[in-house]
């Protein structure tokens, strides 16, 4: 069933681990409390002194209900929130439980806004996209969540992955070894291992670049290279985890490993073995050479970069999202 | 008819979601259109440029002005405390992570605070300063004075400051990089 799920088993599995995720996120909010009294970092009569007219309709209106909200009725919301998540892991096929959840993670994002980071948006964009395959509640609803989410996640890595390779700090391996070294994001262990063996931190860094880049031709691998794939994957998170204290990313990145595994099952179910295997092989050779041009010409590609790293900072105005 | 808008909606998203990858500003512009903001996110991390480097926030209070001018003297100031939060990790923050909470608001108002600066044009001086007006009343400034003068009960005044730290081989360099205005305090409850 784990590495052969049905549209409903991978639907249900990408609920589940992002309940899962959710509840998580509840536990830490409630073991720093603190923050959010007074004068915390999430207290609201500080961080809702914003103008409640923010970039979006639904957010200007969840700003200004916060203002009215009382402090007890946020840890009201916030227990709502925990007991809709675990529901979810007993019925994680009823959508009325997934759009309560929806809501509750969009207001305490907004809420929340100095602290979001992508586990929080990969994990509402895997609860939207299961809720619009539950709305459906047919095979064709279903089928176009879980591509949906393989795709999404294909494209996440393959972002992720030729953004680093057009980057010289992730080529030469220094990136690696000074997000090791950091206290926002490091481990004083793997500092010094990377610093006592510098090829560690490139190697460490070039499989990182190939993994994600070439992550998307598990859309029409053969299963063992799939199954490989993921569970670097899944190494990879885990070690980000340790490492970098990303912990909520295992649960909202592997939310969608099924649902790739279910994907790849049906292209290769339609195309036929040989074809899948030879588009793999095509989709391989040109992900490779994408990351060789992104490698042999920084130059053009980092300028690009660094303007969309410009129009990004305008854009994110005071939420700064560090990842 | 549902599951028509619904395999829609998922088509129109995903390919939303791919434009907004691309290096160009007109392509993220398609996030105007996001109704809750979150839905279409750059999938970029740590990419193109890393994290550079660590921030420390430091702070210190004075209890008593000089008695003829009002003012506080900067040798009558207490030492330089970092404010805490952005310790060291432990190796459970993989399983749950409480303080990604207070490391990430830290983070994110010194990044807040370091790049309004540079944007302002404004360099740091040695005593005390007198940072622009619109940088005193951003949400950054405000949460880490606010959080430095609940530390500092009892105090009548309070400062921070935000070093940035460098790594080169293994050895930390941090410079500082903005220095805040001096509050003064309502002595006793610690309110501004």
């Amino acid at each position: 069933m784990w590495l052969h799920p049905d549209l409903d088993q991978a639907l249900s599995f990408a609920v589940r681990l992002c309940a899962i995720g959710q509840l998580v996120g509840l536990l830490e909010l409630m073991l720093v409390r603190r923050e959010l009294s007074d004068s915390g970092f999430l207290d609201w009569t500080m961080i809702g002194n914003l103008s409640p007219r923010v970039r979006t309709r639904p957010g200007s209106i969840i700003r200004r209900a916060f203002r009215r909200l009382p402090r007890r009725a946020f840890t009201g919301m916030l227990i709502a929130d925990a007991v809709a998540a675990a529901a979810l892991l007993v019925w994680p096929a009823s959508p009325l439980p997934i759009a309560l959840v929806v809501v509750l993670q969009i207001a305490v994002l907004k809420r929340h806004h100095m602290t979001i980071d992508g586990s929080d948006q990969m994990m509402l964009v895997v609860l939207v996209a299961c809720l619009l395959g539950r709305i459906g509640a047919d095979v064709v609803s279903a089928r176009a969540a879980v591509s949906f989410l393989a795709a999404e996640l294909a494209l996440a890595y393959a972002a992720a992955g030729f953004a680093k390779a057009t980057s010289s700090q992730w080529r030469s391996g220094v990136a690696f070894s000074v997000i090791a070294q950091t206290r926002m994001y490091g481990q004083p262990l793997v500092a010094r291992l990377v610093r006592e063996h510098p090829l560690i931190g490139r190697a460490a860094a070039w499989t990182v670049v190939a993994w994600e880049s070439l992550c998307f031709v598990t859309l029409a691998a053969p299963r063992p290279v799939v199954i490989a794939m993921l569970a670097l994957g899944l190494g990879f998170h885990v070690g980000c985890a340790v490492v970098m204290g990303l912990n909520r990313f295992v649960w909202a990145f592997v939310a969608g490993y099924p649902a790739l595994l279910s994907t790849n099952a049906a292209i290769r179910d339609q195309l036929g073995a040989t074809t899948a295997d030879r588009i793999t092989v095509v989709a391989a050779a040109l992900g490779v050479l994408a990351i060789i041009v992104a490698h042999r010409a920084p130059a053009a590609l980092s300028a690009l970069a660094a303007r969309s790293e410009r129009t990004a900072t305008r854009g994110r105005g005071q939420s700064g999202r560090a990842l | 008819m549902l599951t028509i808008a619904a395999v829609a909606v998922l088509g129109a998203w995903f390919a939303m979601t791919a434009i907004v990858q691309l290096p160009y500003g007109r392509a993220r512009r398609l996030r105007r259109l996001d109704p809750t903001g979150h839905l279409l996110p750059g999938w970029n991390f740590f990419a193109p440029k890393p994290i550079q480097g660590d921030f420390a926030v430091w702070y210190r209070s004075w209890s008593s002005t000089d008695r003829d001018r009002e003012e506080v003297l900067d040798a009558g100031s207490t030492d330089w405390r970092e404010l805490e939060g952005i310790e060291r990790r432990r190796i459970a923050d993989g399983v749950v992570n409480p303080g990604r909470y207070t490391r990430k608001s830290i983070f994110s108002c010194a990044t807040a605070i370091v790049r309004a600066m540079k944007h302002l044009g404004y360099e740091p001086v040695v005593g005390a300063d007198h940072p622009p007006d619109s940088l005193m009343m951003s949400l950054p400034y405000l949460l880490l004075a606010e959080k430095v003068t609940d530390l500092c009960r009892g105090s009548v005044a309070v400062q921070f400051r935000i070093d940035v730290i460098g790594y080169d081989q293994g050895r930390a360099r941090s410079y500082t990089a903005f220095r805040s205005a001096v509050h003064r305090v309502a002595a006793g409850d610690g309110s501004r």
